[in-house]
């Protein structure tokens, strides 16, 4: 199976892998590529990739769905009609938002926002502000109005964090939790009657423990929730069931660092574990590009003889001596280069052998300029699609 | 601030956009404390441990283990550090028991936001306490922390709780955290970064959120994997005039034989313009790293990169 065919029946393609492996480069390829090929495409990122929105001409990334003008893909070279998007997931947007749609009674609603555990969690826990970029993307996907999304996620443990916060978020707010600590704070008030229930006394513990004012607040926080608790165990469900639709599919990028690779494969692992369709491998800066050299085969000595060499290095007025250290340089850099990339060979060769359910995998060398514009992108394309077997290119 | 001062600090965090290689700079300055006699430990929290792998260990878990001379490693799981975290503070081993059989508390307190994160510090803190007869157990605690942004929530959860508290034992434990976070005669918070673009945005990013954060102790800025310069000027200037000559000729043959080297420079230059941007963006000493080869960094690796710390810091008579 082709990467095209992969990836032409899908709705939602997540990229998911360790930081620094070029997540979000590589997404907004992906996101091009199926442009180009005359789907409606959205590339969703989370970290605020200032060069990504220059090269795609936007003049930012934010919560809005921005179109790639057509006069900068045709400054690239490629057909203006393409229709691409992009934006990023906000993931400081508090969870306020959420709660006005979720809480439709106004009085309920204020008497949350000012609880004042719903005020620490709201803007300082990553699971509230992850819950809220998985609820935008469900958003997005329900309205249907692309026909690809192709989203770039958090790096490693955080990218599964990412994943689960809707299921996290509800099992902080389970019934039972909820059901327990109102029950606790009402046979508390009706004195030292049932001290002797173990429940009570771990409640007064607990209220020792954490000071009086922070069990008030929770108590009367699960209080106003209660009501809330079906509206977001319901989205909580949505949203997992879409990261399993037959529509999805899950890419893993890596580098191909031995250390980095044991992530990927850590990665590959959870990904199983929780039911997430893997389907491809992307290594980028996976070899170096050597170019055929005929020239490189000889000496040093030899070389600088040769007449084309000699023409040149004369017109820079350069010495022997130096123009013999920087042939020798040159030379090395071969070698080192062609080490680097028998490394590589190996390391992901190892891999290899330990993923077995990566139906395709993909290599992109290592460039010598970050990718900062559409011609970039392709070029990455152009490495990424060149392979109908999903084996990595031959690396030279 | 001169090097010395960050071995005299009892806590040493790192933190950086993932994949910077945070881990590789904390193993390197923890082998190179070890061979001036430091008593070092290194935290992981709760992560996959990259110590494990670069030091060889079959396991790490939440008791500290002696890696190799002087160095010590935990892997601090955060059910084991909310269990010791109970049995410690409900005095009467009784109680605690209550709490940690409750089904629905255990639930509870699995799943609630920052009780992870709050049991974690409540375990860092213990170590940073922890006395033999002679002094302090370990000299320096240098901890491996998650990547920028959440590190910086983890340096704010104990003011959270301590707005969420406002009075109480747990005021008052959580307030004890946020001193020892802020003293800078002890702690010291240093910023691990890569000279590439999406790293150093970042890098810049946190700097200014750390400043607004300003009783925060900041230290060091590591640049890790700083490219080795191959070409010196003169042969750069050479190698681009040859360049440009074989161009206009269309001699490919030279291009060929050049474009290694070109590669290399073009690399070179990107360096540095995102040298340039840390330096004009982030107010902190930068200690450079060099780029380390692909095979797995271990322990010959960390005393190699102990080495050209070492240099760098300025610590050789030492």
């Amino acid at each position: 199976m082709t990467l095209d065919e992969i990836i032409s029946k899908r709705k939602l393609l997540i990229c998911v892998g360790s930081g620094g492996v070029g997540k979000t480069t590589t997404s907004a390829a992906i996101a091009l590529h199926a442009a180009l090929s005359g789907r409606k495409t959205l590339v969703l990122t989370i970290d605020p990739a200032r060069r990504l929105a220059t090269a795609l001409g936007l003049s930012q990334l934010d919560n809005e769905e921005r179109r790639v003008p057509p006069e900068h893909l045709q400054k690239a070279g490629l057909p203006a009609d393409a229709e691409l998007y992009a934006a990023m997931l906000d993931t400081g947007r508090s969870l306020d938002a959420l709660l006005s749609r979720v809480a439709k009674d106004e009085a309920l609603q204020k008497r949350i926002s000012e609880n004042n555990i719903y005020k620490q969690l709201s803007h300082a826990i990553a699971g509230s502000q992850e819950y809220v970029a998985m609820e935008r993307l469900y958003d997005i996907m329900e309205e249907g109005r692309f026909e690809l999304v192709v989203l770039d996620t958090p790096p490693t443990k955080n990218a599964l964090d990412f994943l689960t916060a809707p299921n996290r978020l509800v099992s902080f707010l389970d019934e039972t939790v909820v059901q327990w600590f109102l029950k606790q704070a009402e046979s508390n008030g009706l004195g030292g009657f049932i001290i002797q229930k173990s429940g009570t006394l771990v409640f007064k513990l607990l209220g020792v423990l954490t000071g009086g004012d922070f069990i008030k607040d929770l108590i009367d926080f699960f209080q106003a929730f209660k009501f809330l608790y079906v509206g977001f165990r319901d989205r909580a469900d949505k949203v997992n069931k879409l990261l399993r639709e037959e529509d999805t599919v899950f890419f893993l990028i890596t580098s191909p660092e031995a250390n980095v690779l044991d992530e990927a494969a850590f990665f590959h692992d959870k990904l199983l574990e929780f039911g997430m369709p893997l389907k491809a491998l992307v290594i980028n800066r996976a070899y170096q590009i050597i170019k055929d050299c005929p020239l490189c085969a000889e000496d040093v000595e030899s070389l600088m003889k040769q007449d084309a060499i000699k023409q040149l290095s004369l017109h820079s007025g350069a010495d022997e001596k130096l123009i013999k250290s920087t042939l020798e340089k040159l030379i090395g850099l071969r070698r080192m280069a062609r080490q680097f990339n028998e490394n590589t060979r190996k390391n992901i060769d190892s891999l290899k052998n330990r993923l077995h359910r990566a139906e395709f995998m993909a290599c992109i060398p290592l460039f010598s300029e970050e990718v900062y514009d559409l011609e970039g992108l392709a070029r990455m394309n152009s490495y990424l699609f060149a392979s109908p077997t999903g084996e990595c290119k031959a690396i030279v | 601030m001169t090097a010395g001062d960050m071995f005299n600090k009892r806590l040493l965090m790192f933190t950086g956009k993932g994949g910077v290689g945070k881990s590789t700079i904390v193993a390197g300055l923890a082998v190179l404390a070890a061979q001036m006699n430091k008593r070092v430990l290194i935290v992981e929290i709760d992560t996959k441990s990259a110590m494990k792998q670069i030091f060889d260990v079959p396991y790490l878990g939440f008791e500290p283990i002696e890696i190799i001379d002087n160095i010590w490693a935990i892997n601090i799981d955060p059910k084991e550090a909310l269990e010791e975290y109970i049995q410690e503070h409900a005095r009467i081993h009784k109680l605690a028991q209550l709490i940690t059989n409750n089904k629905v508390l255990r639930y509870f307190f699995k799943t609630a936001p920052a009780v992870n994160e709050l049991v974690t510090i409540n375990a860092i803190y213990r170590l940073e306490q922890e006395r033999s007869f002679s002094g302090p157990r370990f000299d320096i605690i240098m901890v491996d922390m998650p990547a920028s942004g959440h590190a910086l929530l983890f340096l704010q959860i104990p003011q959270m709780v301590k707005r969420l508290t406002k009075r109480g034992p747990l005021f008052k434990m959580v307030d004890k955290y946020d001193r020892l976070f802020r003293d800078p005669a002890k702690t010291m918070l240093n910023i691990v970064t890569l000279p590439e673009e999406m790293p150093v945005t970042e890098t810049i990013e946190l700097f200014g959120k750390l400043q607004n954060n300003k009783d925060l102790p900041l230290g060091f800025l590591f640049i890790n994997g700083v490219p080795e310069k191959i070409f010196d000027d003169n042969e750069a200037g050479l190698l681009k005039s040859m360049n440009v000559k074989a161009e206009n000729n269309g001699d490919e043959a030279i291009s060929e034989l050049l474009f290694t080297g070109m590669d290399n420079l073009n690399r070179q230059s990107r360096f540095s313009i995102q040298m340039k941007r840390l330096s004009d963006s982030v107010e902190l000493e930068s200690i450079r790293a060099p780029r380390l080869s692909l095979a797995r960094f271990n322990l010959a690796g960390a005393r190699r990169l102990a080495e050209k710390l070492k240099l760098e810091l300025g610590l050789e008579g030492a």
